[in-house]
């Protein structure tokens, strides 16, 4: 009688997580620098395809993506420091991005070379994605200060469209899948769990509670709470506005990263296939408000149970219609309520 | 008399492509990129293979054959705008465009205005129908109609009477559905439950629970590669037990790669192409795929070789008949673009039948398709391929 429901619910929330790692990191940005990174999803299929690539024992396109990336930081940096006439500072600004470069490209083509474990692919390419986080932030953001919301927005369509690009460019249009973490399943009443679920609920979860201890516990968190909360004040204290950017930017990115290698071996990915799982995390982070981490993770959690629901219940056909309804009452909401996003931060 | 020299210089650039004497300039528009590129791929590959062999052998009939490719992106409005660019700008005598239903429909009215005969590479049968509606407009590949017809013998052979039809939310689906309901009037079979779902979802448990509630004796997967691999892995986990047949969209080497284990069993109906080997020895067909396969894989890898790409030497194919069959019945104005598109589009229509890789051709003003059952084969998938089903 009730498996069909358990059934659904189960697979809502495993849909469900995949959003709330995307909402989070869409929260989290937002506060602390007033972007709204629509590119998020394509951070998920990177990261996804990288280890594909990996396994073929290919270089991914990922790597040449960041070399690049870092040497426009290089040219900034040196740019930067030459207009103040502070040689000695512009060396080491074109040096350090590119030896970091180099570092990156020469790891991950002996990683493709060798014979390594899959976890250690997850590795390789997790940590080469959430790379492309701050170097992101330093080429594309930081040139644009206080910028308004919209410029940024514009920015990443900007970079939703490239890294989508990008994406056809280094893996072509066909779908990739990865095998499971684990394989084998088992029964859990009427639900008949993989361990691949399990693996993805269970590291969202872990995850969704490490952060939660970054911001709240720690000085780094906090020092990134600060500057959500009031810019200028957080600048007075001495907090770097600009570090607080980079690294909430790097947060979001390793959320993505990590979401892309949970998923794929479930439902497989290929480079055009981001940008919806990002859209539907940003359905739960603005039932959040943009502002409210925690209010986020359970509208991204709800959307993916929504979604299942009224798949089986309503239509199949209008689900995603009836999941991007979801907004309009929500925004109704708030708006009703005059809750200015930007003080509401706790 | 300034200003009337630049506007002259102007006409006299726009009119140049039009004084190139003698050559078939082919409009070739394909999805290349985006959603559908797997399909568009080894049709550009095509393109590109045959313009080279076409002039190493001397053109056709002593005509060189230029084919303008543009790439469609799997985008409608991309292909609309291509479409025109090439009637336009390249002045082409023949159009084939475009690799899905839902783009190739949306150029019907630029070729009709315009008078350029199109050959399209889509499934959709409302492409050539009404054929008083579409005087311009052939295509290659096999119908939904074609294609479900041959499912539903295929269920009445195997005795199955119930079915689960689960389709892509596109036009694609859509007209499946269309085909279905009319393929199955006055059989037996019966269809028990109709669910959608989108191109990129990540998850169709709901569509599949609900779909085998009524444990259908079969179930029909209309979509595309990812969707059906991940629709075809959902009812392995839920223990479905009864025949799923999918889509010739799925005909493509990554499907297998992609739905795995999920796929054995899995039975679905495609060009001939795809089991060439298999194929009787004194099938027609057989030869003529057999060549394409073999000349394709030598350029572009072994095992590369799709149906898709069959469609695109079907489509170059026939004009290629037709423009030999044109300069028989006389002398081609080359000067007078409008002119060769009419008579390569009443070529088409009177060239009478050839054999492709896809099937037997048979163009006449009452059908744009022209094939019969012999463009299709059941295959069933085992052991990781596709193997001609008994």
């Amino acid at each position: 009688m009730f498996d069909i429901p358990l059934i659904l619910l189960f697979e809502g929330l495993t849909n469900g997580a995949i959003y709330a790692l995307m909402a989070l990191g869409l929260v989290v940005l937002y506060a602390v620098t007033g972007v709204i990174n629509v590119a998020i999803g394509e951070f998920v299929m990177i990261s996804a395809l990288t280890v594909a690539s990996l396994r073929a024992g290919a270089v991914p396109g990922t790597v040449y993506l960041l070399v690049a990336g870092l040497a426009l930081w290089a040219v900034y940096d040196a740019l930067g420091a030459l207009r103040r006439r502070r040689f000695g500072r512009a060396a080491v600004g074109v040096a350090w991005p590119l030896a970091a470069a180099a570092a990156a490209y020469l790891l991950v083509a002996l990683a493709s070379r060798a014979e390594l474990p899959y976890l250690a692919h997850i590795a390789v390419a997790v940590a080469l994605t959430t790379a492309l986080g701050p170097v992101s932030y330093r080429v594309i953001i930081q040139p644009l200060p206080r910028a308004s919301a919209l410029v940024y927005l514009i920015i990443t369509i900007g970079l939703h469209l490239a890294l989508t690009g990008l994406g056809l460019a280094f893996w072509g249009p066909q779908p990739y899948t990865l095998p499971p973490f684990t394989s084998g399943r088992f029964r859990l009443g009427p639900v008949l769990l993989d361990h691949q679920d399990v693996w993805l609920l269970g590291l969202s979860a872990l995850l969704l509670v490490l952060l939660w201890w970054f911001l709240g516990r720690t000085l780094h968190g906090k020092a990134l709470r600060a500057a959500a909360v009031n810019r200028l004040g957080a600048r007075l204290t001495g907090i770097s506005v600009v570090r607080a950017g980079s690294v909430a930017f790097t947060l979001s990115v390793l959320l993505a990263a990590v979401a892309g290698v949970l998923i794929t071996p479930i439902t497989k990915m290929a480079y055009d296939f981001g940008f919806l799982i990002g859209l539907k995390g940003f359905v739960g982070a603005i039932i959040g408000g943009l502002a409210n981490p925690a209010v986020a993770v359970v509208g991204a959690l709800f959307v993916g149970v929504a979604e299942q629901f009224s798949a089986f219940y309503v239509s199949s056909a209008y689900k995603d219609v009836l999941v991007f309804l979801l907004i309009i009452p929500v925004l109704l909401a708030r708006s009703l309520q005059h809750v200015d996003f930007e003080e509401h931060v706790e | 008399m300034r200003r009337t020299l630049p506007v002259l210089l102007a006409l006299a650039l726009l009119l140049t492509p039009a004084a190139l004497a003698q050559t078939l300039r082919i409009g070739a528009a394909a999805a290349a990129t985006g959603a559908a590129s797997a399909l568009g791929e080894p049709e550009a590959n095509t393109f590109r293979m045959l313009q080279d062999q076409i002039n190493a052998a001397g053109g056709i009939g002593g005509v060189p054959v230029e084919i303008v490719f543009l790439d469609t992106a799997s985008d409608t409005a991309q292909a609309v705008t291509n479409v025109s660019r090439l009637i336009q700008e390249e002045d082409v005598h023949v159009v084939i465009c475009c690799t899905i239903s839902a783009n190739s429909l949306a150029i019907i009215d630029t070729v009709q205005e315009a008078g350029v005969p199109n050959i399209s590479l889509a499934a959709a049968a409302n492409i050539i129908e009404p054929v008083e509606e579409r005087y311009w407009v052939f295509k290659t590949p096999q119908t939904d109609r074609l294609m479900i017809g041959g499912i539903v013998q295929d269920m009445q052979r195997s005795g199955l009477r119930t079915l689960a039809y689960l389709a892509i939310d596109d036009a694609y689906g859509e007209g499946g559905l269309t085909e279905l309901n009319a393929a199955i009037a006055g059989t037996d079979i019966e269809v028990v439950a109709i669910e959608r779902y989108g191109r990129s979802d990540t998850n169709v448990t709901a569509q599949v629970l609900s779909a085998t509630r009524s444990r259908p004796d079969a179930v029909l997967i209309w979509g595309v590669v990812r969707d059906t691999a991940l629709v075809v892995e959902e009812l392995a986990n839920r223990g479905y037990d009864g025949q799923v047949y999918v889509s010739h969209g799925v005909g493509n080497p990554s499907f297998l790669e992609l739905a795995g284990d999920a796929a054995e069993g899995v039975r679905l109906p495609i060009g001939p192409m795809i089991v060439v080997d298999e194929l009787p020895e004194d099938s027609e067909i057989r030869p003529v795929a057999a060549a394409y396969v073999a000349e394709y894989e030598a350029l572009f890898g072994e095992g590369t070789a799709s149906t898709f790409g069959g469609h695109a030497w079907d489509a170059v194919k026939a004009v290629e008949l037709a423009l030999l069959h044109a300069l028989e019945q006389g002398e081609l104005d080359w000067d007078d673009t409008a002119s060769v598109r009419q008579a390569l589009r009443d070529a088409l229509e009177d060239m009478g039948p050839f054999v492709g890789v896809g099937g037997v051709f048979d163009f006449t003003a009452e059908d744009h398709l022209g094939l019969d059952e012999r463009a299709l084969v059941i295959v069933e998938i085992r052991g990781g391929d596709w193997t001609l089903a008994d």
